[in-house]
């Protein structure tokens, strides 16, 4: 397990560095300065303008600028951003727990969802329950984003108004609330976001997980169980899904790019300020340092997300414990 | 001119102002609550001479009094109408060449300290200072300087008379506090912490403005002139315009400055809600860059002649497009100002709507379509450009996509550039654009024009006349109707200079809103201003018996 | 290609058993009829804007099955339109990915060894970055793109997974006695990658594209949602959800439709995808 850990962490930093080599060509190729807006501005005096470029080295040669560029994002220094006139650490501290609250609960939630609906799918496989739920996961499994929002929006803020439209919790009162009070406003305000992310990470996770289960249950040990004289439902309980799980988890470190740019579409739907919001607006601003910075983050969140789906995978299957 | 006295009725409105102020505070009667106002738009800075978005200037105008405060009529000639504010007192030196404002001793900032007369001066020298690089600076330009004659009195020297000079330095310079300010790196105002955490001697005082979310101000229970009924106002930032409006329908928001269509429709049914039609002054149009983005030396290949955009206006149905936009809200401007200025009208010659006439003018100009793409040329020059949007503004984006329509009936290619405020702005700053959809907010002043329309607004760095339009006859005409005294006079003059404006087209004007604004039907709303939405919100209520839970938070500071 | 006709015949004979396969590929066959023959059967011109006053906004009716929008456009023109974008956008990048993937995957599953390794390990990497992110980042950089450049920055970016499915099938077909024998018959390298092992590892990629188009489908949608994939006039699936979401109260039927379009559309491809894995699995 040490062995897994130390590889993994190796190989995390390859791609950390990857993702970071990858974001520096790509603000660098793009046409323009990498401070164009704030350095063009008329309103930014030709002095102020060199003074810039000389602070952040953009005078100095495209290969020096990268190790600079490179070493100071090591040494988890970010940089000032230009849009929100603080540093890039603080804007990102602010937007992270937001991202991390929304992914977080729609995992849990879209976990236990579809496990469930895999299990009821597989233990009446080919029923009318199996096939009608199997359709309508697809339905959910292939919508977008963004639209799944828009008509949650639509149904449950503007024509039955349930729910907030947007943010993370009330704008004003929030401050002025007690402590059960913001929890509720929390809560309030994270269901329709959590919710489009759960039914679509929910159905992904039933689709994999029901046929997995059936893979198990054509197993040797599963057979075995079975003539043991355990009823069909017991080992389908007991043995095919433990064993199955693996699987699953595994599924979900390698969906987890997919869910975190699901969660920056969702954000921006429902204007909630996590990193996805941060991104956008980021780009849309050129505020290049934060822009780099959410990649990067964004990246170590991927890898982070991979690795834990991994050792938790080997938990759950011993037979991957030694891969 | 002879000295002028406060007139009578400015004197007893100042006396009442004086009888509210004694009224102890507290959340009784109609004192108290909170006002949640919905924006799309987050301000600039909170800086006075340094603001240019209009959100910047409504926060600003909670937070910073002026010297006196224009009166209901919105009279901008003479002092007539003007109500006393930080000055308690004005007098006119014997030939007009100079003002004398008398500040009222029991005004003070809100860190305590007394409003003086340096405080006028640094407000105004920080307009006037090329460091700074104002954007207000024409609006100022009439102003030689201003001095202190003493700790109470600040005098404002004029080059020359003009019928609105009162209005240039009671309403234009705003004193900002010159102990905080003094030692300030001018050429870097924009990034000194006051810009975004001001100290200002208005009826509000500044709590707190967290990025891209809300800023927050409470009411001071301590301004000289009485507390506002409000505790508190808080300007809630919504990431776009559609949530900024659905924020006041789900009741998240109490007050937003402009619904249009269908979500006019919806808050009409609203039984919580309330909408109020108060005009405005906003004008919208299709402004052109006269020179070559690449190389300003140059005009601009295809919108630098005359002709061809005068052809491009023919093309529009700007009626139209103003219905589809505004439905009956909005009608298209006589020219570069608001109605509602009282000086433009229907005498002024339009360019009609032909497309068929502006076809027959694009072929004698030499623009033909030679290679059948449906696009004219001329000289290998295709008749392109691109048109930049922002993209905080729908009614803009909408109207961009008509224009582009319309313009593809007569052989023009537009492109629509939708670009975030900032990016737009940097554009603008270095004049690197073909043409834009812009709207301005002018001051309720005929003479504001200098600063988006004349030579000097395209000349300064940070003017406004960002398509460069310099006519030498529009600035001579603006320029003798500024200096003109006679007020009947002054409109001929004006007419003349809208005249040349609308023949030569370096803009072609849209639409000017007649804006409806959306509340909360618990909110007593005061003096909604065509020019100043906000410039009651000090006497803005809410009666004790409507309240809701956001209105009982008191004047305590957040819990944190 | 005798070597492919085996599995490939059996999978067209039991595809053609299967109803749900037949349905799926009629609905993407009609939508893919409806996109390219527009300009043909489409009831009006895509961007003219006919009356902005008297007919914007207007609910479906007979003349407009789709109703019109706030510019007094056909919805149904402009989702047929908006098809040709859509669609022709997905195939083509797709068509890219593929290409780029089976090529990386197939050169570092026939070399081994540490270039092997080296070429996975920046598979791993690229793999770890979210695909939205990567395109706004690159979308966003280089302003209005137009079409061809969607196409090549999704394409450029949807390889990774195919390179890592063809890289492990050639791995094991390479050193499969099939392999081995044709290199002892004195073929060179690239006439048995290219002879013999690719045409058996395409297998797995085309039912991995057929999924992908789906994707890619969402993916565009979701840029020109952004507002920074498909450009106005030009009608996408996507962009015409956009304009339709802020006239959602009022305008249903905008946005309504062009997402239905997608939906069907994706759970076709999703629905033949799947269709196709089990028809090609050589276990049945």
């Amino acid at each position: 397990m040490r062995r897994l850990l130390a590889a993994r962490a190796a190989q995390a930093v390859v791609v950390v560095a990857v993702v970071a080599t990858v974001v520096f060509a790509l603000i660098h190729l793009a046409p323009g300065d990498p401070f164009g807006a704030a350095l063009e501005s008329g309103r930014v005096s030709p002095e102020v303008r060199a003074e810039w470029r000389a602070r952040y080295g953009l005078d100095r040669p495209l290969a020096e600028q990268y190790v600079r560029w490179i070493g100071s994002v090591a040494r988890g220094d970010l940089g000032w951003s230009f849009s929100r006139n603080r540093p890039v650490a603080g804007a990102l501290a602010s937007a992270l727990p937001n991202t991390l609250v929304l992914m977080g609960t729609a995992l849990l939630l879209s976990i236990a969802l579809g496990i469930a609906a895999a299990v009821l799918q597989a233990a009446r496989r080919g029923s009318l329950v199996d096939r009608g739920s199997s359709a309508l996961l697809l339905v959910f499994y292939s919508m977008p984003e963004f639209w799944l929002g828009l008509m949650l929006l639509l149904a449950f803020a503007y024509e039955l108004p349930i729910f907030p439209v947007s943010g993370v919790v009330d704008p004003v009162m929030h401050e002025y609330m007690g402590t059960w009070g913001r929890f509720v406003d929390r809560v309030r305000h994270l269901a329709l976001p959590a919710l489009t992310l759960t039914l679509l990470l929910s159905a992904a996770i039933a689709r994999h997980q029901r046929a997995a289960l059936l893979d198990v249950a054509r197993a040797d040990f599963t057979r075995t169980a079975r003539a043991k004289g355990l009823s069909p439902r017991a080992v389908l309980l007991r043995h095919a899904l433990r064993n199955s799980l693996g699987t699953t988890i595994t599924l979900l470190g390698l969906m987890f790019p997919a869910l975190l740019g699901g969660a920056v579409i969702v954000e921006t739907v429902f204007a909630w300020p996590g990193m996805g919001s941060l991104a956008t607006s980021a780009i849309a601003q050129r505020d290049y340092p934060l822009v780099s910075a959410t990649a990067i983050v964004g990246a170590v969140m991927t890898v982070a997300g991979s690795v834990i789906a991994d050792v938790l995978g080997a938990t759950a299957d011993p037979r991957l414990r030694d891969a | 001119m002879t000295t002028r006295r406060l007139s009578a009725a400015a004197l007893l409105l100042a006396l009442a102002a004086c009888g509210r102020g004694d009224r102890a505070s507290g959340s009784e009667g109609d004192v108290g609550g909170t006002v949640v106002i919905s924006t799309a738009a987050e301000p600039d800075f909170l800086l006075p001479p340094i603001i240019l978005s209009a959100m910047g200037k409504m926060v600003s105008d909670q937070l910073f009094e002026r010297l006196a405060e224009i009166g209901p009529k919105m009279n901008a000639m003479g002092d007539e109408g003007f109500e006393p504010r930080l000055a308690r007192h004005w007098t006119w030196a014997p030939d007009s060449l100079s003002i004398a404002f008398e500040l009222d001793p029991r005004a003070h900032w809100h860190d305590g300290k007394p409003v003086r007369a340096a405080d006028v001066k640094m407000g105004f020298d920080l307009m006037r200072d090329p460091k700074v690089a104002s954007p207000q600076a024409p609006n100022v330009a009439e102003i030689d300087s201003v001095t202190v004659r003493d700790s109470l009195t600040a005098v404002a020297w004029y080059h020359r008379r003009s019928l609105d000079q009162f209005f240039t330095a009671a309403y234009n310079v705003i004193p900002v506090p010159a102990h905080l300010l003094g030692s300030v790196d001018r050429a870097n105002l924009k990034a000194d912490p006051f810009v975004r955490n001001p100290v200002g001697s208005g009826p509000f005082r500044f709590v707190r403005w967290v990025p891209s979310q809300l800023v927050e101000l409470v009411a001071d229970t301590t301004y000289f002139r009485g507390r506002p009924k409000l505790d508190r106002v808080v300007v809630s930032i919504a990431p776009d315009p559609n949530t900024a409006v659905t924020r006041l329908l789900a009741g998240e928001a109490d007050f937003i400055e402009v619904l249009r269509g269908e979500q006019l429709a919806q808050a009409q049914k609203d039984p919580k809600l309330q909408v109020k039609q108060y005009g405005g002054v906003d004008y919208a149009f299709l402004q052109f860059n006269l020179r070559d983005p690449k190389h300003h030396g140059r005009p601009h290949p295809v919108l630098g002649d005359r002709n061809v955009r005068v052809a491009l206006a023919m093309a529009l149905d700007r009626a139209a497009i103003a219905r589809n936009v505004y439905d009956t809200l909005a009608t298209v401007p006589f020219g570069p100002a608001p109605r509602s200025l009282g000086i433009a009208d229907s005498t002024i010659r339009q360019i009609p709507y032909d497309s068929a006439r502006a076809k027959r003018m694009l072929d004698s100009l030499g623009w033909r379509d030679s290679n059948g793409d449906g696009i004219r040329e001329k000289n290998g020059v295709p008749l392109r450009f691109s048109v930049m949007v922002p993209g905080s503004s729908r009614p803009r984006q909408r109207v961009a996509v008509l224009i582009q329509e319309q313009l593809k009936g007569v052989g023009a290619d537009v492109t629509i550039d939708q670009l975030d405020f900032n990016a737009m702005i940097a554009k603008l700053g270095t004049r690197s654009f073909d043409a834009l959809i812009n709207s301005w907010h002018p001051d309720p002043t005929p003479s504001s024009i200098r600063q988006t329309w004349t030579s000097e607004g395209s000349r300064t760095n940070d003017g406004s006349n960002f398509g460069s339009y310099e006519s030498p006859v529009f600035d001579a005409q603006v320029d003798s109707a500024v200096a003109s005294h006679d007020a009947k006079q002054a409109r001929t003059l004006y007419l003349r200079a809208y005249q040349t404006f609308v023949d030569d087209a370096p803009a072609i004007m849209l639409y000017e809103p007649n804006l409806v604004a959306g509340a909360s039907k618990r909110i007593r709303l005061v003096n909604l201003r065509p020019d100043a939405w906000w410039a009651g919100i000090a006497q803005w209520s809410i009666p004790a018996g409507e309240r809701i839970d956001r209105d009982r938070i008191g004047l305590r500071p957040a819990a944190r | 290609m005798s070597a492919t006709s085996g599995p490939w015949s059996v999978a067209l004979r039991r595809l053609r058993r299967d109803r749900v396969a037949i349905g799926a590929a009629a609905a993407i066959v009609i939508l893919a009829l409806a996109a390219l023959l527009a300009p043909l059967i489409a009831p009006y011109p895509p961007n003219a804007q006919p009356d902005i006053v008297g007919m914007a906004t207007l609910p479906p009716s007979g003349a407009h099955p789709f109703g019109t929008d706030v510019f007094s456009r056909d919805v149904l023109t402009r989702v047929m339109y908006g098809g040709r974008v859509s669609l022709g956008v997905a195939v083509l990048s797709i068509a890219l990915s593929i290409t780029i993937g089976t090529a990386y995957g197939a050169v570092a599953g026939y070399v081994g060894g540490a270039t092997e390794a080296a070429m996975m390990r920046l598979i791993d990497a690229l793999l770890a970055v979210p695909r939205v992110l990567l395109l706004l980042l690159a979308l966003a950089l280089w302003g209005a793109v137009g079409l061809p450049a969607l196409i090549l920055m999704l394409g450029l970016t949807g390889w990774f997974g195919t390179s890592r499915l063809v890289r492990e099938r050639v791995r094991a077909l390479s050193r499969g006695e099939f392999a081995l024998a044709a290199r002892a018959l004195g073929a060179s390298h690239a006439r048995v990658l290219w002879r013999h092992v690719l045409p058996s590892a395409l297998t797995p990629v085309i039912v991995a594209a057929t999924l992908g188009i789906g994707n890619v489908v969402v993916l565009e949608a979701s840029l020109s949602y952004l507002g920074i994939g498909v450009r106005p006039p030009n009608a996408s699936w996507g962009n015409i959800i956009q304009e339709g979401s802020e006239q959602i109260a009022s305008g249903w039927w905008i946005a309504l439709f062009p997402g239905l379009a997608i939906l069907v559309t994706v759970v076709a491809f999703n629905l033949l995808g799947d269709a196709l894995r089990d028809a090609l699995d050589p276990r049945k």
